[in-house]
């Protein structure tokens, strides 16, 4: 495992990339779903007036 | 023809009496390259290796000055929209416009760019420095009417502007700075000269047409 | 095609892509992962950073692919005035900046051990950096305004104006490149021609097929987002028109 990780020496450049990637992804998807979130909210506010 | 010459006058008229861009320009023109001797060292060799690079980018900057502002008077006082009423065509009015634009902000940056060469120790004559900089300046003021046009009364507009137009100027700077290098270094610089040229030409007809379209999208 | 303008067939087909995209996002990217960290072999001259580049690859492709199927939206919406089109755009543009901005980071980090420094002015690198400039405008002209559909069509134009130039900005650079001569250096993204050995290709492409279903995934969902969002527009309007 600590072998796979190592990855030759490399890791920490193998693991930032697929980190970075990763990463930018999630803070994405979360941004994508924290928006739906707050406009359905929204449209549920609005459709009770 | 006589709306055309009348849209002309007028922004030169109302340029001049404002205090001038026509001046202003120049003047900053003047002040960037002056800023790179005193950052980069006067070292004649230095400046002579960077010195087209430079003398484009400056040209670059200052021709984002005057951008921002193109439309936005004409907008604010309801000329535009008495433009879009009279039935007269936008196109003409449009091409005044540039005229206009390039008279205050690139002819000036033109007749100045040898003064600047030898201010810099660069080896290129004032013609080759003519064949490249009324392309350049052309292009810098085509591409700046249709980003003024594209973010007309935007939000944060200045800031926007710069970070729409930069990117399309890119082309502009690389055959510019690659002509005047070619130039200096004795080389043919046929192929970037022609490019630039050839860019222009592409972007001469093509630029009223899309400003029209433009500004009538932001009007309405 | 244009029945799908229709909301409600809209929305059934949105919710089968979504899901079939979402299932074969995750059998990719798994399948891809594994290939591309476990089974792939190291490289016999780059060893084990190669496997940095079964990101940066599909990363640039699809930051390519994504902005081609914007200029596509972007005449639509010219030319048929088709909303759905501008609400595409907007969704579509910060995931494309995202798979730009991945493709530089990854690059920027398999450059530091490959090539011994993290940027280089290579043609294709500075390329993906104006790409991303580019992204990074249509996204700032599309909150430019107060009217959504001002915002919309003047992002639209942008996109247009930016793939005509795209070509020529690419010309340009590389021209440049040869110019200037940089120290020689093998580019990363010849990593990626077909001449490559299938035991690299194939993760390359699972990966790639992985990245599509996000980018799928991701743009359905910020779609709905705008549309609500235009509905919530509209209500408001309304209410405070009576």
């Amino acid at each position: 495992m600590a072998e796979f990780l190592n990855m030759n020496g490399y890791g920490f450049y193998i693991w930032s990339a697929y980190g970075a990637a990763l990463t930018i992804f999630i803070a994405l998807a979360l941004a994508t779903l924290y928006k739906s979130f707050r406009l359905k909210r929204e449209q549920r506010l609005l459709g009770k007036d | 023809m006589k709306q055309l010459t009348a849209v002309l006058m007028q922004d030169l008229r109302i340029d001049i009496r404002h205090g001038g861009q026509i001046v202003i320009l120049p003047a900053f023109f003047l002040l960037i390259v002056l800023l790179y001797p005193l950052g980069l060292g006067a070292d004649v060799k230095t400046l002579q290796t960077s010195g087209p690079g430079l003398l484009i980018i400056a040209a670059l900057l200052a021709s984002l000055l005057p951008l921002e502002k193109l439309y936005t008077d004409d907008l604010k006082d309801g000329t535009m929209d008495l433009l879009l009423l009279s039935q007269q065509p936008l196109s003409l009015y449009v091409t005044g416009k540039i005229m206009a634009h390039w008279i205050i902000a690139g002819a000036p940056l033109v007749i100045m760019s040898p003064v600047l060469a030898q201010m810099m120790g660069l080896g290129i004559s004032w013609h080759a420095l003519m064949l490249v900089f009324t392309p350049a300046t052309l292009l810098f003021v085509l591409i700046g009417q249709i980003a003024a046009a594209l973010s007309l009364n935007a939000q944060r507009g200045s800031v926007l502007l710069a970070l729409l137009v930069i990117p399309l100027y890119i082309p502009i700077l690389i055959f510019g700075a690659g002509a005047l290098d070619l130039f200096q270094s004795g080389m043919s610089a046929k192929g970037p000269a022609l490019f630039l040229w050839a860019m222009l030409a592409f972007a001469l007809p093509l630029t009223p047409l899309v400003t029209v379209k433009l500004l009538k999208m932001q009007i309405d | 095609m244009f029945g799908y303008a229709n909301p409600k067939r809209y929305q059934q087909l949105s919710r089968i892509i979504l899901a079939l995209a979402l299932v074969f996002a995750v059998i990719f990217l798994g399948e891809g992962l594994y290939l591309a960290l476990i089974a792939s072999p190291p490289d016999y001259q780059q060893s084990e950073t190669v496997r940095i580049m079964y990101i940066h690859v599909p990363a640039a492709w699809l930051s390519m692919f994504i902005y081609a199927s914007m200029a596509v939206a972007a005449l639509t919406l010219i030319i048929w005035k088709h909303t759905l089109a501008g609400f595409y755009i907007r969704a579509a543009a910060p995931i494309g900046a995202a798979f730009t901005a991945i493709c530089l980071i990854t690059g920027s980090l398999w450059g530091q051990p490959t090539w011994g420094t993290w940027w280089v002015w290579d043609a294709r690198l500075t390329s993906v950096l104006i790409l991303f400039f580019l992204y990074l405008g249509v996204m700032a002209l599309g909150n430019a305004y107060d009217n959504p559909d001002k915002s919309q069509q003047a992002s639209a134009w942008l996109v247009l104006i930016g793939s005509i130039n795209l070509p020529i900005i690419k010309f340009s650079v590389e021209w440049w490149n040869t110019l200037h001569q940089p120290a020689s250096l093998t580019s990363l993204s010849r990593m990626a021609n077909p001449g490559i050995h299938p035991d690299m290709l194939v993760p390359l492409l699972v990966m790639a097929g992985g990245f599509l279903c996000l980018f799928v995934v991701l743009a359905i969902l910020r779609l709905n987002n705008e549309i609500l969002s235009r509905k919530i527009h509209v209500m408001r309007l309304r209410t405070i028109h009576g």
